[in-house]
């Protein structure tokens, strides 16, 4: 069994429809980019994978270590381990950092039967995990994204992802609008929680994240369906030559 | 209370009211204008959304008896629960009687307290024609009114509670307070029931006149059962360089109207109202503001917030007048609106009339519904709708509770609100 097993995904915003005919199969422990063209399903297939209310799951299956997902809240899904890093973090005033992810993690540990943490257990815990994405203890106090860079956005969903250590992670776009020094700290982030047991699906435009966080598999997603896959060396092809080629090889076949 | 109802009715009957002679005289005219005016109705053009035409068909009792032990003993028991300063001076009320029993009456350096009967020409003046009907209705059977007079900064609040006994009584409350000048002074104003399934009106009557370069800070917790009504005319003048601060937690009542008038009557006065209205059920409650710039250099801030849930109403009307003369007024209003429920109502009307030309003034209205992006953003990182929701209407509500300075005050707002906000907050992740 995979950690995620999508097969044949239908998916629809407002009546249309996005995915047509998606399968992917994510095996534990294993980093999937997945790149593709403008307007081909990538945000799409991330808002489905989390559980977005106005993505409708018209045909297929998703199944996530076994159990059918299309059939769980947002927040059963985040507690069972997946975790979306948004491609554009909500600004959400009045709700302190701090408050959100401690309130996620005793969630989470709640539904999992596990005891929930005090505000001096996550302090602890939070702290290296600060230090790795350079946040500052002022930032924690400050309203969910309130205020913040694009950059430092970026930084928080991925320090978010650090605290809440979700079997899936699902990174939207996190590498889009960063400096090159930002996108440094951010593949440091995310390769601090690769492990056996870790899944992740990178959605992507560029190849430079992929130098850092170094994929298993890269997939062409393209009018709603995987065209082609490969290795980290068809990413580089993408980067060199496009997306057109692999369109054309599609019709082709 | 049709026509002379309340003159037939009650004409002999206010002579047991405290005051004299004099008073009984003032009383009765007051009860002959209720009866010709009668209550405010939506053809009024401040009453636009509230009617009060109905409270007349109630059964109520306007010249009710003194609270019996039963009363005073629950009263008590819900006193301890206020959190209250002890060591500040706090007057008790049930109904429209002020209880020397569950009373602290302090020695204050600075302050003078008077009842009506000792000061009866400060407390009860004969109806003027421009008095609203609720005003006239306050003179005719008030019986507890008390006048303050501050003459320095004082070192503690002034703490008034005010028991609704849900025994279906009509009952008054005047409460005069003059800061002289440079005096300051803290006001704390609690609205509670005793009976969370009773009814009755409280009808409050508050003046409040400032003189040069005197602060005065003002907050009302007004938390009553869900039957219960209440409406409250606050009027206050500010002489220059007075600055005055009123912050109103309004949570409960099944009919609730709070208007502040504010004079802003010398220059430099500045003036910051803030309010939160929390309605469910099918509250009813109305906010009205006005404010009259006559003066140059004056400066007023409002911020006002409401969430209406389930068939619940809130209403907020906030004038803003800068008078001919009143050059160089910076005059701010701002009120942000949440709908809980589809079969909520949440009307808002900010209004400006500016008869000067060097001023600035800005006013802004919002009503909306939670987003879905912030709910699914919340519920993306494991928090359950229920939490979700709780969590962004406890924000949102923060943004009032934050403006108050007082941080005994702050707290017990903040404590009344978490009551009645919809969901549960876990008290450990709420403490962190």
């Amino acid at each position: 069994m995979n950690l995620l097993e999508i097969e044949n995904l239908h998916a629809s915003v407002e009546g249309t429809e996005i995915l047509k005919g998606l399968s992917l199969n994510v095996g534990y422990g294993e980093v999937h980019a997945i790149m593709g063209p403008n307007g081909s399903g990538k945000s799409t297939l991330a808002q489905v994978l989390a559980g977005r209310d106005e993505y409708k799951v018209t045909a297929g299956s998703i199944l996530f270590n076994g159990a059918d997902l299309t059939n769980m809240e947002p927040e059963e899904r985040a507690s069972a381990g997946l975790f979306l890093a948004f491609q554009y973090p909500i600004e959400i005033p009045g709700v302190n950092n701090t408050y959100l992810l401690k309130a996620a993690l005793n969630a989470q540990r709640k539904i999992r039967g596990e005891p929930e943490v005090d505000a001096f257990e996550f302090m602890r815990l939070i702290k290296d995990k600060m230090k790795v994405m350079q946040i500052s203890e002022s930032f924690l106090n400050r309203s969910v994204n309130e205020g913040f860079s694009g950059g430092e956005k970026k930084r928080n969903e991925v320090l978010q992802m650090m605290m809440l250590e979700p079997s899936l992670c699902v990174m939207d776009e996190t590498d889009s609008g960063l400096d090159v020094d930002a996108l440094k700290i951010v593949a440091q982030g995310i390769n601090s929680l690769r492990d056996a047991n870790r899944s992740m699906i990178l959605v992507t435009h560029y190849e430079r994240l992929l130098e850092l966080v170094q994929p298993d598999f890269v997939h062409v997603l393209s009018g709603g369906r995987i065209l082609k896959s490969g290795d980290q060396s068809l990413a580089r092809e993408l980067d060199e030559r496009g997306y057109d080629w692999v369109l054309e090889e599609a019709k082709t076949a | 209370m049709t026509a002379r109802a309340l003159t037939d009715r009650y004409g002999t009957e206010v002579s047991t009211l405290p005051g004299g002679a004099d008073a009984e005289d003032i009383r009765i005219a007051a009860l002959r204008r209720v009866d010709e005016l009668g209550l405010p109705h939506r053809r009024l053009p401040t009453w636009h959304y509230t009617d009060l035409t109905s409270l007349a068909a109630l059964d109520l009792e306007y010249v009710g008896a003194s609270p019996d032990q039963q009363l005073l003993d629950k009263a008590r028991t819900q006193l301890k629960t206020l959190a209250l300063d002890v060591n500040a001076p706090c007057f008790v009320f049930i109904d429209g009687h002020l209880t020397d029993a569950l009373s602290t009456v302090l020695e204050m350096r600075g302050l003078a307290v008077a009842t009506l009967a000792d000061q009866t020409t400060q407390l009860l003046s004969p109806p003027s024609q421009d008095e609203t009907a609720l005003q006239s209705l306050n003179t005719a059977f008030v019986r507890s009114a008390l006048l303050f007079q501050v003459s320095a900064q004082l070192n503690a609040p002034l703490q008034l509670v005010w028991f609704n006994s849900g025994t279906a009584q009509a009952s008054q409350q005047k409460l005069r307070i003059e800061l002289a000048a440079d005096a300051r002074a803290e006001v704390a104003q609690y609205f509670i029931d005793i009976d969370p399934a009773g009814d009755g009106w409280l009808n409050q009557v508050l003046e409040i006149d400032q003189a040069p370069g005197s602060e005065m800070s003002l907050f009302r917790l007004q938390s009553l059962a869900t039957n219960a009504m209440q409406t409250t005319l606050t009027r206050a003048t500010l002489a220059s360089n007075a600055r005055l601060t009123a912050c109103s937690m309004e949570l409960g009542g099944a009919l609730v109207r709070n208007e502040i008038l504010v004079g802003m009557n010398g220059a430099k006065a500045h003036a910051d109202l803030s309010g939160l209205t929390l309605t469910r059920s099918d509250q009813h409650s109305d906010t009205r503001i006005a404010i009259e710039h006559a003066a140059p250099h004056t400066t007023s801030h409002q911020t006002f917030r409401s969430l209406a849930d389930d068939n619940s109403r809130c209403v907020f009307n906030g004038k803003v007048t800068i008078h001919k003369d009143a050059q160089h007024i910076d005059a701010r209003q701002k009120s942000d609106n949440l709908l809980l429920s589809e079969s909520a109502e949440i009307d808002t009307k900010p209004e400006l009339e500016i008869y000067a030309d060097q001023v600035a003034c800005s006013h802004g209205a919002t009503v909306g519904e939670l987003s879905d992006d912030h709910l699914f953003y919340l519920r993306s990182r494991g928090i359950d709708a229920i939490l979700a929701r709780r969590i962004l209407t406890t924000a949102f509500a923060e943004v009032i509770l934050t403006q108050i300075a007082n941080m005994q005050f702050q707290a017990q707002a903040r404590n009344a609100v978490h009551k009645c906000l919809p969901g549960h907050l876990d008290e450990a992740t709420l403490n962190s």
